[in-house]
């Protein structure tokens, strides 16, 4: 899982002048960064061509070279092979909530969840200005099934008067074909 | 397309330990990219890649939103320079901003800027935003050290 291709493969690709998938070569042009750039080469010029899009800022002006920042360096996925659908964390499986009242505290959180099986981890952030809860939170169980039936049971329920919802945070992108 | 969606983050400068930035990227099939570099020590970059689900994308959209952020301007906004340099581009409602300053040191560096109020609304929506991503990159990707 190197992050840096080897100095071998790089010679390679610069003798044969063939497009070599996954080298992240960013000196010669026929080496393009496919998925190793921030900003997709792709996006970018979606994002530059949305003509129906206001613009305002300083940074349209003054654009950052990608190359600059990554020089090669992959995004480092958990589990590149899994199947589509909702995925494990690295330890666990991790449920997304929000509406949180602004009020609520770590243990309201923990006593709502606690039911539907041994909860590993909250995260529970605040809002940096004013102090309160932010209102969302991440809620992670060790088993698929458990996180499954929170999500079943809390959807839409009420916690401290008001509606959350609850959510898979992560999961597997659609195979493109 | 009006429900299009985008948001990247940068901060970083230029020293004694190389190109040391913070960028993380969302867009809205749910993808976020995170990266973090420094050769302190020589150190290497870290990335993290994951799709999070809509409901991700949407309490982004509404913490973007409430922020206000997209009513502003970086005109009057200190310009990135040699103590660093802040990105923040977002697609959102139709609007398309990039906006650029410099590191934001304290309040009171906000206070005493040309733009106070809009420069406040940047100064904690940035802080909001990375606590949301750490939140989530810690959570897929992080090993607890100690057992609960």
């Amino acid at each position: 899982n190197e992050l840096r291709v080897s100095r071998g493969l790089h010679r390679v690709c610069h003798s044969i002048n063939v497009l070599v998938v996954g080298s992240p070569c960013l000196l010669s042009r026929h080496c393009r960064p496919s998925l190793l750039t921030m900003a997709d080469e792709m996006d970018r010029d979606d994002r530059m061509q949305a003509v129906d899009k206001k613009k305002k800022g300083r940074g349209h002006r003054d654009f950052t070279e990608w190359a600059d920042r990554y020089g090669g360096a992959r995004f480092r996925e958990l589990d590149p092979n899994a199947k589509p659908g909702p995925t494990a964390s690295v330890e666990g499986w991790v449920v997304f909530i929000t509406g949180i009242n602004e009020e609520a505290q770590e243990e309201d959180i923990h006593e709502a969840f606690a039911e539907f099986g041994d909860v590993k981890n909250i995260y529970l952030n605040l809002d940096r200005q004013t102090g309160f809860v932010k209102g969302y939170a991440l809620v992670e169980y060790k088993g698929q099934k458990e996180a499954q039936t929170a999500i079943n049971e809390m959807n839409g329920k009420e916690l401290l008067g008001k509606p959350i919802q609850v959510d898979w945070a992560f999961r597997k992108p659609q195979r493109r074909r | 397309m009006a429900d299009d969606f985008y948001l990247r983050y940068y901060v970083g400068h230029k020293g004694k330990f190389g190109h040391e930035f913070l960028e993380f990227e969302f867009n809205k099939d749910g993808r976020l990219r995170y990266a973090n570099n420094s050769n302190y020590k020589n150190d290497e970059i870290i990335t993290r890649e994951v799709y999070v689900s809509q409901s991700v994308i949407a309490e982004l959209k509404r913490i973007v939103e409430d922020s206000e952020i997209l009513k502003e301007d970086d005109n009057n906004w200190p310009a990135p320079d040699r103590v660093g340099r802040q990105e923040l581009e977002v697609v959102l409602g139709g609007q398309h901003i990039s906006f650029t300053c410099t590191k934001l040191g304290s309040v009171l560096q906000v206070q005493n800027s040309k733009d106070p109020d809009g420069l406040r609304i940047f100064y904690y929506l940035v802080q909001d935003l990375k606590c949301y991503v750490f939140s989530l990159i810690s959570a897929h990707f992080k090993i607890q050290p100690i057992q609960k």
